[in-house]
């Protein structure tokens, strides 16, 4: 009886674990008997075929790996669209949460894992693109009919590394001012508009905090991108200099465009570091526990989604510092894998998600702007009750390239570790910001 | 007056329980409460206690932004084959061990001894080197195959299995049975505390398993539920009711499962500090 | 009959082992690229960085705060439960339903308890008329925070080792002990405390080195990017990081290399010990 038992056990075990690997033999990248043939094909033939786009029979299952959650429609949406197109195709999306993201895709790159075409960012493009994880795809671009003077040049540049392209920009993002309508109709301040400038800013900020209700006028936690990237140059700095091989930390002009974020935590006008930590800017605007914002377009999903809130807030440019406003433009770009199996079928989904239709299908669901120049109209067309103009406005008039370097994504590291106790108040921003400098200029000596 | 006094203690006694109890339940209590609520309710300050209207916004969210049952699946079937495979490895060992003679022995228990002293943090980078040159990364093989074998699981049978008296052994031999068969219909029923002690720690263990499974199942559809919640409190950061949810319904089917078999689970988890 | 768990742990155990030791020799950058040997450089970082000690420290106050306070309750409610209560198996799951729940659950409902502005703690403080507090970003009470956490989840599943053995304790011992008019603190001390020593040693190890281990919790409950991982982040917490999100993967290997001495150390120490205080009949 017993042996039986254990038999039993054993057996189901066994066709347990065969059942289930049944089933993932369908979905696993390897590829299908059906496809080897035209692997060898295209394995024959890499460099010609983007002579033949429309015609080369393109097949495989790409993975896509991503961040933002509202990406996902537009995507699905594409991926339609695309496997439509390209029958023999199948499009499998990986969303990770943004604070895993980067931790996830380099385990899986190490591993060989990695998704076939994935996003990258500014900080990441350099690390990635040296150590060969992705593939240049000037040649793919050059024999197809993508124009690269649709996307913003600075965005182009970003993305090319030692004078080959990487990725191209499929969004582009700017920064602007968002602020709470209610509390400045509550202490009767007028709202922020285009002639403001970084004294206005702090003299509304100090206006709206109100230790009696526990509001705060802005939110002043650590930010590059929504915060002293846009401040450092209107003081003279720069994060790192033309050439790449110096750290611009160690100016007076850069920590001024950094202290004077600092300045408006120690006078009280924000919430501390930790608690910013805690429960993010764009969570304590929507609370109505903050009055002003500074951050990227990309939150106007957000708030215009939240019954609460939508009608509550409104955007504008970031005030002006010494006469000029500039802000800091970023965009992510997809990327192709140098592992893999599918580079003719990975190739067509970049160029797709660049084309025509699906900037257009991304303007419509409003979840970024699309970089083509064409269809950035779209996006801002999803959010009337917005000032959305000003974003299109930033990235023509006053846009600023996004810093960065081969080893950007550490000292992007350092950046953060260092800063991080400035903006706790807990050592100046001058010691900081020479802490970055020496250790940044040593791994800048190392590219 | 000594009826009197004990009285007081009984009603001591039985605050502190009761203490401990709202203090065990509330977490749960407000778990659930969260879960219900809008978005909005649950960034007021001072916080809202009962939801105004019942809402199930939160679970919605999960089951759509996430393949729930095959995350489920995914994590009961490692773990059920992490217990079924650790059962069935070690028992064999340990009784080995226990009762056999063989090359090596002493040097093969010593170093299965030694593994055991090493915190499991310690093989993961090349645990995880060897699942991908198996080409396992991934998949859901990738959860479960390290953990098949278990040093703990050995020693603990062998324990159980040298406490055994050799008469029983022998009088079964003296019947006509051979080793094999005297170790399944003898043996083994008599080390049965061993065995659900050693399953239920292992599966405690497969379950709440986080470190491992984060980076070797990358896809949402291989990802236990750990690691899935652990996407969803990053990807979905403000919105607590679907958090809570999540976390509910990642909770609620085992904690149905101990309800059930209470006295297997509470007797089995008592065994393990008896003959440890 | 050994082959499957010695192959087993051929493969996943031993082979692993001397890999870490190797690779704690290395310096390995990104994407698991190894650059080379480096001799004890690791070792040398690791002694002079700050992160390190402060891991370590903080590993070493998550074990003096846990272990003791998780075995006193679990003590002290498997003795109540002793008593001969009414509603003994009611009591007896609800305790156990902490360690029932997934941890990484368990977790993400206390971050959310313990949230700074939104949490249902500090709405408690206020209607109490006290200061709300940052619990899990303020360096006086994040630790603590996190500890409580985990003592939750210990208490009933120690609970039920700690009565099994208490009632395994032979009733002749108390009937000589009331004969001789002993009371019942004194039955307590002198009986059962003695020959529940072996469950509480089996208890302690446990404990200890499955709370030096400590990570999920942590990692659950503090944002990787919060100022407070300084003064909450365990030696595991540091080399999951060390190992994944700077890609220093043989700076991690020599810290889990550390880990593993220190916790060797600590059962020697705890079996020399037991020799001591406990007691086998």
């Amino acid at each position: 009886m017993k042996k039986k038992l254990l038999a039993t056990i054993l057996f189901a075990a066994m066709t347990a674990t065969m059942l289930s690997g049944c089933g993932e033999a369908k979905t696993e990248p390897a590829p299908a008997p059906a496809q080897t043939e035209t692997k060898t094909e295209e394995a024959a033939a890499p460099e010609e075929a983007p002579a033949e786009t429309a015609e080369t029979t393109v097949e495989g299952e790409i993975h896509y790996a991503y961040w933002q959650d509202a990406l996902t429609p537009y995507l699905e949406e594409s991926a339609k669209i695309f496997e439509e197109t390209y029958p023999g195709t199948k499009i499998v999306l990986e969303p990770t949460a943004w604070g895993e993201y980067w931790t996830k895709l380099e385990t899986a790159a190490s591993g060989g894992s990695v998704a076939d075409v994935f996003q990258l960012n500014g900080p990441n493009i350099g690390k990635y693109a040296s150590a060969g994880v992705v593939v240049p795809i000037d040649e793919y671009i050059a024999s197809s009919d993508l124009d690269l003077s649709n996307y913003p040049a600075a965005l182009n540049d970003l993305y090319t590394v030692e004078g080959k392209q990487y990725g191209i920009a499929m969004d582009y993002d700017t920064i602007g001012l968002w602020y709470n309508k209610e509390l400045f109709d509550a202490k009767g301040i007028a709202y922020p508009n285009e002639n403001w400038t970084w004294d206005d800013l702090v003299a509304a900020a100090k206006a709206i905090t109100d230790p009696a209700t526990g509001t705060y006028g802005i939110t002043a936690d650590y930010a590059d991108q929504g915060g002293f990237y846009n401040t450092v140059p209107l003081f003279g700095g720069y994060i790192i200099s033309e050439d790449k091989k110096t750290s611009g930390f160690s100016l007076d002009e850069t920590k001024a465009g950094i202290q004077c974020w600092v300045d408006l935590m120690k006078e009280g006008y924000s919430p501390s570091q930790a608690s910013l930590t805690e429960n993010p800017n764009y969570v304590q605007l929507m609370s109505g526990k903050v009055g002003m914002v500074m951050a990227g377009d990309w939150f106007a999903t957000t708030f215009a989604s939240d019954e609460a809130f939508k009608d509550k807030c409104d955007v504008t440019y970031i005030p002006m510092i010494n006469g000029k406003r500039t802000s800091v433009i970023h965009g992510k770009a997809n990327c192709i894998s140098a592992a893999t199996q599918y580079p003719e079928a990975a190739w067509k989904w970049v160029e797709f998600l660049a084309g025509d239709k699906a900037n257009e299908l991304l303007g419509k669901t409003g979840a970024a702007i699309p970089s083509h120049k064409d269809y950035s109209a779209l996006y801002f067309e999803q959010f009337p009750q917005y000032n959305m103009a000003i974003f299109a406005d930033e990235a023509q008039n006053s846009s600023y390239p996004y810093p960065t370097s081969k080893t950007a994504a550490e000292w992007g590291d350092i950046m953060w570790n260092e800063l991080i106790s400035a903006y706790s108040l807990e050592v100046s921003v001058s010691d900081a910001c020479d802490s970055i400098a020496s250790q940044m200029n040593d791994l800048l000596a190392t590219e | 007056m000594k009826t009197k006094k004990l009285k007081i203690s009984r009603i001591f006694i039985y605050v502190i329980l009761i203490g401990g109890v709202l203090i065990a339940v509330f977490p749960f209590l407000w778990m659930i409460l969260t879960s219900l609520k809008t978005n909005a309710e649950t960034m007021t300050i001072p916080p809202t206690i009962l939801p105004k209207k019942i809402r199930f916004d939160g679970y919605v969210t999960v089951l759509t932004k996430l393949p729930f049952l095959k995350i489920y699946a995914n994590t009961i079937i490692s773990s059920v084959v992490t217990v079924i495979a650790q059962l069935t490895f070690c028992a064999m060992a340990g009784y080995a061990y226990a009762r056999i003679d063989f090359p090596f022995k002493n040097f093969l228990f010593t170093a299965t001894l030694a593994v055991l002293m090493v915190p499991g943090t310690f093989f993961i980078l090349p645990q995880y080197r060897i699942i991908n040159k198996l080409g396992l990364l991934n998949t859901i093989y990738a959860l479960f195959l390290p953990n098949l074998f278990s040093a703990m699981g050995t020693f603990l049978l062998r324990q159980f299995f040298m406490s055994l008296p050799q008469e029983l052994e022998d009088a079964a031999y003296i019947d006509g049975c051979n080793r094999g068969k005297a170790f399944i219909k003898i043996m083994l029923p008599l080390v049965k505390p061993g065995l659900v002690s050693l399953g239920i720690l292992t599966f405690r263990f497969a379950w709440n398993d986080l470190m491992w499974p984060m980076i070797v199942n990358t896809s949402t559809d291989k990802m236990t539920l750990s690691a899935s919640l652990s996407f969803m409190q990053g990807q979905y950061v403000t919105d607590f009711p679907s958090i809570m949810a999540g976390a509910l319904m990642a909770a609620v089917p085992m904690i149905v499962l101990f309800a059930i078999f209470q006295k297997q689970f509470i007797e089995g988890v008592a065994h393990t500090g008896i003959k440890g | 009959m050994i082959a499957p768990v010695t192959l087993g742990l051929i493969i996943f155990y031993f082979y692993p082992f001397f890999r870490v030791i190797i690779d704690s020799f290395h310096n390995i950058g990104a994407f698991d690229k190894d650059m080379g040997f480096v001799g004890l450089q690791n070792y040398q970082t690791m002694v002079k960085d700050k992160e390190m000690w402060r891991a370590l420290g903080n590993t070493f106050k998550y074990v003096a705060i846990i272990v003791p306070l998780s075995l006193l309750f679990a003590l002290l409610i498997a003795v109540l439960l002793n008593a001969k209560v009414k509603a003994l198996s009611f009591f007896r799951v609800i305790y156990f339903l902490p360690a029932i729940t997934m941890s990484v659950a368990v977790s993400m409902v206390w971050r959310w308890i313990y949230n700074g502005d939104f949490g249902i703690l500090n709405g408690l403080m206020t209607a109490l008329g006290l200061e709300p507090r940052l619990w899990l970003s303020d360096k006086a009470t994040a630790l603590i925070c996190i500890s409580t956490v985990s003592i939750w989840t210990n208490v009933g599943y120690y609970m039920i080792i700690l009565l099994a053995g208490i009632q395994g304790i032979s009733k002749g011992y108390y009937e000589a002990a009331e004969i001789d008019g002993a009371t019942g603190l004194q039955k307590f001390v002198k009986i059962t405390l003695p020959l529940l020593t072996p469950t509480i040693f089996y208890v302690v190890i446990m404990l200890i080195i499955s709370t030096f281990q400590i990570f999920s919790e942590i990692y659950m409950m503090i944002d990787v990017k919060a100022p407070a991982i300084k003064f909450t982040q365990s030696v595991v917490m540091h080399f999951y990081r060390s190992a994944f999100s700077y890609s220093k993967k043989g700076y991690a290997s020599a810290i889990a290399v550390l880990l593993f001495v220190i916790i060797m150390l600590l059962t020697v120490f705890q079996m020399k010990m037991q020799k001591k205080w406990v007691n086998y009949d």
